[in-house]
């Protein structure tokens, strides 16, 4: 029988550090709710806002695939593989932290707002040789379907990541519908709504609002609003690795 | 008060290094590291350790033969296996893992 978790988008963890503003979905640094560690081997999901030419200075990760997704502004990238890149609205930019990776993150703008999700994705695989990403995604590939942003496959549609993963854009017009079935058996999806509204197994999801789904094959969405904005996060409910 | 004394194992020493750093921040912490496996018996005859962070680097062997001796030595050993590195995290680990919010 499918089983679902509703997040309301104001039932977030909340911090505001001035020239950063971030939400929470699930516990991370001063926001902890015991309800809210993961889903599956989602772990995190930052929906954060960094003040013009604010930034993270340089700083470690190990053993996480992290994702970003610029939602408006540009954000800018340095690690110590000796990547240097500016990600865009409408990029994806991946890393497999896996031994160790430094990394600093800033706005490129020096005044303007960069406003992005942060997601972090157990690994299926520890102490990988840190790896770096990134693509821009054709818009028009979202426009009523589901584009898929990420997989494990290095083949595949999107980046890839080492966990049984996969992520889905999808930008709707109202009333339009689409069907996503499930990729892998035991897996669940996490539905994160970036603009507008959905309607997703009896639930009807406004702006940043979430709904975990697992113990299904397949679920279909319907946009409630023109210009609705949806994020598919699939991955596996049990976390394992090597 | 007394404090939870928290080892942080693993391979990368910056890494260590830092988690060590960030731990101590919290008064109610105190934290050693070390990358060194061998170091781990005198660090842990020298306080009892109530918190082992594994952090990255460390074959599954190694963490299971760590967490093993060490719970020997402490029963009630709480064992968090340490991802993503940084601090974000870090304290939503310790949180779980010692049922109380630090910070």
């Amino acid at each position: 029988m499918a089983q679902s978790i509703f997040h309301q988008a104001d039932s977030r963890g909340q911090a505001n550090h001035g020239w950063l503003v971030s939400s929470h979905t699930f516990s991370f640094a001063n926001y902890y709710n015991p309800e809210r560690i993961h889903f599956g081997a989602l772990r995190v999901l930052n929906d954060d806002m960094v003040k013009g030419g604010m930034g993270f200075g340089q700083h470690p990760h190990d053993n996480m695939e992290i994702i970003s997704i610029p939602l408006e502004g540009d954000l800018e990238h340095k690690d110590s593989m000796g990547n240097v890149a500016v990600i865009r609205e409408g990029d994806i930019q991946v890393m497999s932290a896996g031994t160790g990776i430094y990394h600093s993150e800033y706005n490129h703008h020096p005044e303007e707002a960069v406003k992005f999700l942060q997601i972090w994705v157990f690994p299926n695989k520890k102490n990988v040789s840190p790896r770096y990403d990134q693509i821009t995604l054709q818009k028009n590939d979202s426009h009523n379907q589901l584009q898929q942003i990420l997989s494990p496959n290095p083949e595949d549609e999107g980046v890839w990541i080492h966990q049984d993963a996969w992520f889905h854009l999808g930008n709707f017009d109202e009333g339009k519908t689409n069907h996503y079935a499930i990729k892998k058996s035991g897996n669940g999806v996490y539905a994160f709504v970036l603009e507008g509204g959905f309607q997703i197994n009896g639930y009807d999801l406004g702006r940043r609002d979430g709904l975990g789904i697992w113990d299904i094959d397949s679920f279909d969405l319907k946009a409630t609003s023109n210009n609705s904005r949806i994020l598919l996060m699939e991955v596996p409910m049990h976390i394992s690795h090597n | 008060m007394k404090k939870i004394h928290v080892l942080v194992v693993g391979k990368n020493e910056a890494i260590v290094e830092l988690l060590t750093r960030l731990v101590n921040k919290y008064p109610e912490l105190m934290a050693q590291g070390t990358c060194l496996l061998e170091e781990i018996p005198s660090l842990c005859h020298s306080n009892t350790i109530d918190v082992l962070l594994l952090s990255s680097g460390l074959s599954l062997d190694q963490e299971n033969q760590i967490s093993n001796t060490m719970t020997q030595l402490n029963p009630n050993l709480k064992t968090i296996e340490h991802f993503g590195g940084g601090s974000g995290l870090l304290l939503s680990e310790l949180n779980q893992a010692l049922g109380i919010p630090l910070g």
